[in-house]
């Protein structure tokens, strides 16, 4: 796992109060690890079942039975199918529960 | 295998005495090459990252042992909730997770791939194994139709 490195640039400033607030330098901020998606994808591998793979979808992500088959379909016909997406920590945590699950999943940038 | 959902919504798993016999042979072998492995079952243990080398070696260095632990708690579950007169439906998802994971290592060992082709002849040294590997997989059809009813 990566850990975020902040590209911030803060500036403090004071006020005549003695108070101090945080400036973002916000042209930096598309270089933050959180402001990236991420996408989990699952590869085809004959040793899964189908209605496996179905039911796997179904239970990790929640979608429909029309959505996890359409999904699974994907991965059996054309070899792999992005089943979810969002940070890296989410992407990497549904890694880990489908790699739980036997499914063959991994994670690259959107 | 045979699977009914009682009335209190646990289930009845009626299975063979041979069946239960050769899950558990299988997965005491599995267990052990858990226990010892490294990360080489790429079906076990798929890679995270394929193009970033230095992430997939920290998140296997993060993940690995949960992973391991996560296997052989399934396989743990398998056998103990086999022996039980009914089980709960999380008792029965790793039941079901606990036979895909036989069949991931009967798979590697079987070199299963797209081009694999069906049955290998009786005379084959991999036969008996091929034929656990599709026993396995009808064991874990008829969870997975049983639990796809209540999803």
């Amino acid at each position: 796992m990566q850990t975020i490195e902040p590209d911030l640039e803060i500036s403090f400033i004071a006020f005549p109060g003695g108070s101090v607030t945080v400036q973002e330098d916000l042209e930096n901020k598309e270089n933050l690890d959180f402001s990236k998606s991420w996408v989990v994808i699952v590869w085809n591998d004959p040793v899964n079942l189908m209605s496996y793979v179905t039911y796997v979808f179904q239970k990790l992500f929640g979608y429909g039975k029309e959505k996890a088959e359409k999904l699974m379909l994907d991965v059996h016909h054309k070899g792999k199918a992005v089943v979810s997406q969002g940070s890296r920590e989410k992407a990497e945590l549904d890694v880990l529960r489908l790699h739980e699950y036997g499914l063959w999943a991994t994670i690259q940038e959107d | 295998m045979i699977i009914n959902l009682l009335r209190n919504g646990n289930y009845q798993v009626a299975v063979s005495e041979n069946e239960k016999e050769l899950v558990s042979i299988i997965s005491v072998e599995v267990t052990s090459f858990l226990q010892r492995s490294s990360g080489e079952a790429s079906r076990l243990f798929p890679p995270a990252y394929i193009d970033e080398p230095e992430a997939e070696n920290e998140y296997q260095a993060m993940i690995h042992n949960d992973l391991v632990a996560a296997h052989i708690f399934a396989l743990e579950a398998l056998n103990e909730s086999l022996a039980k007169p009914e089980v709960t439906e999380s008792d029965l998802v790793e039941i079901m997770r606990a036979l895909n994971i036989l069949r991931l290592f009967l798979g590697e060992r079987l070199n299963i791939s797209e081009d694999y082709e069906d049955s290998p002849s009786e005379t084959d040294p991999s036969y008996d194994m091929w034929i656990l590997f599709q026993i396995f997989g009808q064991m874990l059809g008829s969870i997975v139709e049983v639990l796809d009813e209540k999803i």
